[in-house]
């Protein structure tokens, strides 16, 4: 019993000296985890720190990217609206200088036109006042070309007038010269054919009494004597009709060639008459 | 009393005291050995919270932030200098 209750002494004491030990090496493991835990628990608050610390650098830079993107939103739109503006500005400014242009071209159009229908009026009063200069001179030179007309007539017609009577006088001259010298041919009678006469004196006789009056003619007819002439005529039909009667008719172109003479006797006589006449106009 | 019955008792007693201080130390060695346990747990515990701290912290894209911000203060720069030149 003694025995027993030692070994159940020494065994509950062992154990109890076991379990202290043990106890001690647990409460050992148990500070030194604890200190580890303390580590890493600051090693926790340093990561959180840090990380904390992260994420306001990451806040911090995501504001300022935000705040760069904002800035420069707005700066973009600066740029458009600075951009419209100064295209609204130079579409502003075109359209003035556009209307300003246009003002202008209507100011010279007004002016031209102003311009112009000064002219107009100018050039319709100068015409006018030419026209009615023309129109007068016209009438004055109507009424000289009249008048010269009217002279260039007066001379024409005088002129004609001088022309006709000389023409007239020429040919009165002409006429009795050439009947002049028609009688001259017809002073001796040259149609005479003797045939078979025998009263050959009293031919002689009536040939010289044909020159006789033949110059008869041609003097009364020189002398302008009409009643002369009317005699010497007489004559000279009885001359050449007594010529023709003595040859028993053979001789009938005495007669004719009496009738000439005759003719250019009053032929002188109407021509020179017609002379005188016109010699009379003509002064 | 003789001595037998006196160390008897002493040696009751002893085994008493140690009975009762072994109970003490063990139930003392087991609480700690939970809280080591524990400590162990939240030791475990601070190490993935430092691990997701750093993952998140290199999760955070500063860096990208950082390129982002010199792109951006460039690009500010330029506008500006676009602004003034208009």
């Amino acid at each position: 019993m003694d025995a027993l209750l030692k070994l159940a002494a020494v065994l509950t004491l062992l154990w109890g000296g076991w379990m202290y030990f043990k106890n001690s090496d647990s409460e050992t493991e148990l500070r030194k985890v604890r200190n580890e835990l303390k580590v890493s628990k600051g090693e926790v608050g340093e990561a959180q720190a840090s990380y904390e610390a992260e994420v306001k650098k990451r806040d911090a830079l995501a504001e300022e990217v935000n705040a760069l993107k904002e800035q420069n939103q707005q700066l973009e739109k600066d740029i458009r609206a600075k951009i419209k503006e100064k295209s609204e500005r130079a579409a502003q400014e075109r359209r003035d200088r556009l209307a300003a242009e246009e003002e202008a071209r209507e100011e010279r159009r007004k002016a031209r036109e102003a311009e112009l229908a000064k002219a107009k009026e100018e050039r319709d009063a100068k015409w006018k006042q030419e026209e009615e200069e023309e129109r007068k001179r016209q009438e004055e030179e109507d009424a000289k070309q009249e008048e010269e007309d009217a002279k260039y007539a007066a001379e024409r017609a005088a002129e004609r007038e001088r022309s006709a009577s000389q023409w007239q006088s020429e040919e009165c001259k002409q006429k009795i010269k050439s009947a002049n010298v028609k009688m001259q041919r017809y002073l001796s009678c040259r149609a005479y054919d003797p045939g078979d006469v025998q009263d050959y004196g009293r031919i002689d006789l009536l040939k010289k009494k044909w020159t006789l009056n033949v110059q008869a003619c041609l003097k009364a007819a020189n002398d302008g004597n009409r009643k002369k002439l009317k005699a010497a005529s007489k004559a000279l039909r009885d001359t050449a009709n007594g010529l023709n009667s003595m040859s028993g008719g053979k001789n009938a172109g005495c007669l004719s060639d009496a009738a000439e003479v005759i003719e250019a006797a009053e032929t002188i006589i109407d021509a020179t008459k017609q002379l005188k006449k016109l010699n009379l106009q003509g002064r | 009393m003789d001595k037998e019955k006196i160390i008897n008792i002493a040696l009751i007693v002893v085994i008493i005291a140690a009975i009762f201080g072994g109970r003490y130390y063990y139930s003392q060695s087991t609480e700690a050995n939970s809280s080591i346990e524990n400590v162990h747990k939240k030791i475990e515990q601070n190490h993935k919270e430092i691990s997701d701290l750093k993952s998140k912290t290199s999760n955070l894209n500063i860096r990208q932030l950082s390129v982002e911000k010199s792109r951006l203060e460039k690009q500010q720069e330029q506008l500006k200098k676009q602004l003034e030149s208009i």
